[in-house]
């Protein structure tokens, strides 16, 4: 379950308090009480190999940097320069604990990110709804504690669009050719062949990076273009649906119109996706539903009540839209249902980051955090008890 | 140290109550819902901070972006290790409610002007306090960078989510990607290849119309490109539609009053009627392409039309043109040519005067609505004839407009009725001829007279409508020739 860590630290005297939320995106950090993390930057790591140090690429634990030879490379810019040799990884939760260690850190916190993210919006019972890269997960949470039973995960999120993306693209015989690699462009045509002239003296990339930068066009393609249909995909509609423009960095360009829609329904309704076998997948609206289903009768007002919408692939067109529809027609008539969706696309992305600076920030969280005393003498099973 | 809480209980048994308000919350606009006091024993700490918690608490502002997800173009190709100064513009979405805003917003948000002062005469910078989906894409970083300088403190905390959620859509809306700030996907020109960045450069005016045509499909020639006053001789008009694709309408507009709209010549085609009528509308967040078509065939574009807070559109005259596009497409009308109080009356003199140009000061939208948009005084004559002015805005020279469109208002559109009909110059009732006189005579009905034959005919018609004349007259010639008194003639008169 994913963990926002809520570090506090001693700077000038005083005590301040450091929000780090890991996604498997990216990585949001900042200072507790500050409206927005200060540090918002993939979760990828470009690890040089030197050329005598082997080839199977590293874990990224706590001993940053003292391998002889390696490099790090992290954040966008110095990420996405071509280098040699450089492997692309997701450090996620490898030994994230074991970096506290080696910070003498005086407390820390460790919070699920559905609990803060409830937190963001004001409420400490309801039902969060994150839809992010790897998974879309429903999590029930209930006075500040998530019903573990209550959770359903999907792995239809946005790392799925950005597999559907590709197949199009493959069937539309297209090729994806990032920025790096491209000297010069020509305009052609709309759906003609690109006609581009290749950078010389390139360095010899390695695959997992050239993969990285592939995926960042698609991931571009996919938050421009797509769009969710409001009710389920009609061909007819579809048809009719106006089209967006869309040029790929190699200079193919190309007016996408039904594809906007009938890509992301695969979310909501995975029956006629893809690659997708069988229809054992949920729909996001479904995910929904059975995740209020497994909780307790009494509570389900509460949960449908306050639906919180948060992580990045909630921000594509008409998915909140969508998602209303749906649940309005699945939830008992009874039912209030309300979804809370309304926030900029900062404040989705970063709704647990944020209740984790609202956390901290609040008096009566400072009797919470975890000393360091306490977890070298409690061990992890403290940190199981204290945190939510 | 407190005593840890207990592990959480499954569901307490009363349900949470209906929320009450909260206390501002930056990031909560909604109500949470009320402390379940059934939380448990212990937890007289825990409660105290869910209650912290639902009352929300200000977090600061975050102040200084330091956007580095540019590309660094004219600097060092090689070693981004130096920071890159952070590329001037930053995206909107990295910081929290007030980043600095580049690319199109780096003069700030403008504030868009209710349409009530559009008279305020001359060109007036657009306003765009939030801007269409259209406005926003991802790759205005880099152009930014280059003209505007360092991240900008508009922290406008006009914010709305309607502006993000417009941004949203055009680029930001990232599923997964997106690294917090916009950065300009890595590719110089992605998306549509006409206007690029140019946009943010200049604040206000130009990028709305450019930027507005990143939505493709089609592309009307701006607004600002129609000749301003038009020569008195000729008149032309805003000779385009702002076209925004439905997938616009999904967003939320914005509740600030859309730019005037471009003020028409003195005859705006009533071609854009339908959804124009009402310049004040602010609500319809979509607009259709509304080809020109002659009136009659605008109730076809009826189903198009989403909040349209007019039941059917009233049809013909007055509806100003740019009215029509001002409420639909918000942030990225320019602003409109400059407007011209003077022109209507030299154009409307070259009228005839049999057309409502007779009341040149007169307010003559067809809905009351149009109150502020004051000099679109000469309803338009119906060009409708000419469907394919889309671009010409020629007005055929004298243009009687046809009696039919006050009428069919009238079914409908009673409240408009008066200042409508204001255009319109009747005749007084005295200027009519007298009826006959009424002189009272005796009445024969045919039917009377045959009342044998004719009255089975009769019944026969009525029950099967759809026999054919002859096929009843036959009956008839077989009846009558039974009949006591046959009068077939009479009989015929009557059926038909």
């Amino acid at each position: 379950m994913c963990q926002v860590y809520v570090l506090c630290v001693g700077v000038n005297d005083e005590v301040g308090a450091l929000v780090f939320d890991i996604g498997s995106y990216s990585v949001r950090a900042g200072y507790a009480g500050e409206d927005c993390p200060k540090a918002d930057f993939p979760t990828v790591i470009g690890v040089t190999l030197d050329r005598e140090d082997g080839s199977t690429p590293m874990e990224t634990d706590g001993d940053k940097g003292k391998q002889g030879g390696t490099t790090y490379y992290i954040d966008t810019n110095q990420l996405r320069v071509p280098r040699e040799n450089m492997e692309v990884m997701s450090p996620l939760k490898n030994g994230m604990k074991l970096m506290f260690e080696h910070y003498n850190i005086p407390a820390f916190f460790l919070c699920k990110s559905a609990v803060l993210s409830a937190f963001a919006n004001g409420r400490s019972t309801g039902l969060v709804l994150d839809s992010g890269a790897t998974h879309t997960t429903a999590i029930p949470v209930h006075d500040g504690y998530v019903l573990q039973q209550g959770i359903v995960k999907s792995p239809l999120a946005g790392d799925f669009m950005s597999m559907q993306c590709r197949e199009l693209f493959q069937e539309l015989n297209v090729e994806i050719i990032p920025p790096y690699m491209i000297a010069s462009k020509d305009g052609v045509r709309e759906g003609a062949q690109a006609s581009w002239k290749k950078k010389e003296k390139l360095p010899q990339v390695t695959r997992s990076w050239h993969n990285y930068m592939c995926n960042c066009v698609i991931q571009d393609f996919q938050a421009s273009v797509l769009q969710v249909s409001d009710s389920p995909y009609d061909e007819q509609v579809a048809a009719q649906m106006p089209t967006v423009h869309y040029e790929l960095p190699n200079g193919y360009n190309c007016d996408f119109g039904a594809e906007r829609l009938k890509i992301p329904e695969g979310l909501f309704d995975p029956s006629n996706a893809k690659g997708l076998s069988g229809n054992t997948m949920l729909g996001v609206g479904h995910v929904v539903t059975t995740s209020v289903g497994m909780c307790d009768i009494d509570i389900r007002p509460g949960l449908y009540g306050s639906v919180v919408v948060t992580g990045g692939n909630t921000l594509i067109q008409g998915f909140t839209d969508r998602l209303n529809r749906e649940l309005s027609q699945k939830t008992p008539p009874s039912m209030r249902l309300k979804l809370i969706a309304n926030n900029t696309t900062v404040e989705r992305r970063f709704s647990a980051w944020i209740g984790g600076s609202i956390l901290a920030s609040l008096g009566t969280f400072q009797q919470m955090w975890i000393s360091k005393q306490e977890y070298e003498e409690g061990g992890k099973q403290c940190v199981d008890r204290k945190c939510p | 140290m407190p005593a840890p809480p207990p592990p959480p209980p499954p569901p307490p048994a009363p349900p949470p109550p209906p929320p009450p308000p909260s206390a501002a919350l930056p990031q909560c606009p909604s109500e949470p819902p009320k402390l379940q006091s059934g939380g448990g024993g212990g937890g007289g700490g825990r409660n105290a901070l869910l209650a912290d918690i639902q009352k929300g608490t200000r977090l600061r502002k975050v102040t200084q972006v330091n956007d580095r997800s540019a590309p660094v173009v004219d600097k060092a190709k090689t070693s981004t290790g130096d920071v890159p100064s952070s590329v001037g513009a930053t995206q909107g979405s990295s910081g929290g409610v007030g980043p600095s805003l580049g690319g199109l917003f780096a003069g700030g948000f403008p504030t868009l002007r209710p349409i009530g002062q559009r008279d305020q005469a001359g060109k007036t910078p657009v306003s765009r306090s939030s801007s269409s989906a259209s406005l926003k894409p991802l790759w205005n970083a880099p152009a930014a960078a280059d003209t505007s300088s360092g991240p900008e403190p508009h922290r406008t905390a006009e914010l709305r989510s309607s502006v993000h959620r417009a941004l949203a859509p055009s680029s930001s809306a990232p599923p997964s990607p997106s690294h917090g700030s916009k950065h300009p996907p890595p590719f110089p020109a992605p998306s549509p290849p006409p206007p690029p960045p140019a946009p943010p450069s200049a604040p206000p005016p130009p990028p709305p119309p450019q930027a507005f045509q990143d939505r493709p499909t089609s592309r009307p020639p701006p607004l600002p490109s129609c000749p301003p006053p038009p020569p008195p001789s000729q008149v032309t008009k805003p000779t385009w539609l702002p076209i925004q694709h439905s997938h616009h309408a999904t967003i939320s507009q914005p509740s600030t009053p859309p730019p005037p709209p471009p003020p028409p010549p003195p005859p705006p085609p009533p071609l854009f009627q339908p959804p124009s009528a009402v310049p004040g509308d602010r609500s319809s967040g979509c607009f259709y392409p509304l080809p020109p078509s002659p009136v009659h065939s605008e109730p076809s574009r009826l189903p198009i039309l989403r909040d349209s807070p007019l039941g059917p559109p009233p049809p013909p005259p007055p509806p100003p043109l740019p009215a029509s596009f001002t409420p639909t497409c918000p942030s990225t009308l320019p602003p409109p040519p400059p407007k011209m109080p003077p022109v209507p009356s030299p154009a409307m003199r070259s009228l005839p005067p049999s057309y409502p140009c007779n009341a040149p000061t007169r307010r003559p939208p067809a809905v009351p609505r149009n109150a502020g948009v004051g000099r679109l005084a000469p309803p338009p004559a119906p060009p409708a004839r000419s469907p394919t002015t889309e671009l010409s805005t020629r007005i055929p020279p004298p243009p009687p407009p046809p009696p039919l469109p006050p009428s069919s208002l009238r079914n409908g559109h009673l409240h408009s009725l008066d200042d409508f009909e204001s255009k319109f110059q009747f005749h007084p009732v005295e200027d009519l001829p007298p009826p006959d006189e009424f002189k009272p005579f005796p009445r024969i009905y045919p039917s009377k007279e045959n009342r044998g034959s004719s009255l089975a005919l009769f019944i026969i018609s009525q029950l099967y409508p759809c026999l054919q004349f002859h096929y009843l007259s036959f009956l008839f010639l077989l009846l009558s020739s039974l009949s006591v008194n046959p009068k077939p003639p009479g009989i015929r008169t009557h059926l038909r």
